[in-house]
């Protein structure tokens, strides 16, 4: 039996793994508390990575189809709503710069239209390649 | 999409598992399949019929199902 069903995971985790304890040794060292955040962020993502790179449950959902139905239709809808939710809190933003300015406004909306820009490329990346290949 | 999954089933008198079994899939597709809220598989559909003795186009109701569309 396959311990490693996710391979990708397994790499991600690893990363991760390793980079917790740099992130947390630099937060002690610099005694800044954005490395520990970093640090305890990139220990949750070690563990949960590496438990969903050895986690079963997926060799069921391959074999039925509708739950693989359901698994792409979820996917793409948690997508297109978080792009939505993305979208809307860069405005919400904008708008509270435009009425307070304070920069911390201004800055977490630019922030935002940059991640909602790379959505939208990914989008269309993942798109093209479908395209073309199906 | 109608089709006569349920009813063959109950001629038969198998469980939605025991049919599940037969063709691979989960019960909960069968259930989904039976309440018109999933559309199987062109295989799915195939097997479906095998277990039945019957063709695709007279479980799924094929006919019907067009006239329906076309309508709607």
């Amino acid at each position: 039996m396959k311990l490693i069903r996710r391979k990708t995971n397994l790499v991600v985790g690893i990363i991760c793994a390793l980079s917790a304890p740099l992130l947390i040794g630099l937060a002690l060292h610099y005694g800044e508390w954005r490395f520990a955040v970093s640090g305890a962020a990139s220990a949750l993502l070690a563990f949960t990575n590496i438990y969903y790179s050895i986690e079963p449950r997926d060799a069921e959902l391959r074999d039925d189809e509708r739950d693989l139905y359901i698994a792409r239709k979820s996917g793409s809808d948690a997508f297109k709503l978080s792009c939505w939710l993305v979208n809307a809190a860069a405005l919400i933003f904008a708008i509270v710069y435009a009425v307070s300015r304070e920069a911390v406004c201004l800055t977490v909306s630019l922030t935002l239209i940059a991640v909602s820009a790379a959505l939208c490329c990914i989008y269309v990346a993942v798109s093209c390649y479908y395209y073309k290949n199906n | 999409m109608k089709t006569l999954i349920k009813e063959l089933r109950a001629e038969r008198n198998m469980t939605q598992q025991q049919l599940a079994d037969a063709v691979g899939v989960s019960s909960r597709t069968i259930i989904s399949i039976e309440k018109g809220q999933y559309n199987p598989s062109l295989m799915l559909a195939y097997r479906l019929a095998r277990v039945f003795d019957t063709s695709v186009e007279e479980l799924c109701c094929l006919e019907e199902n067009l006239r329906m569309e076309d309508e709607g």
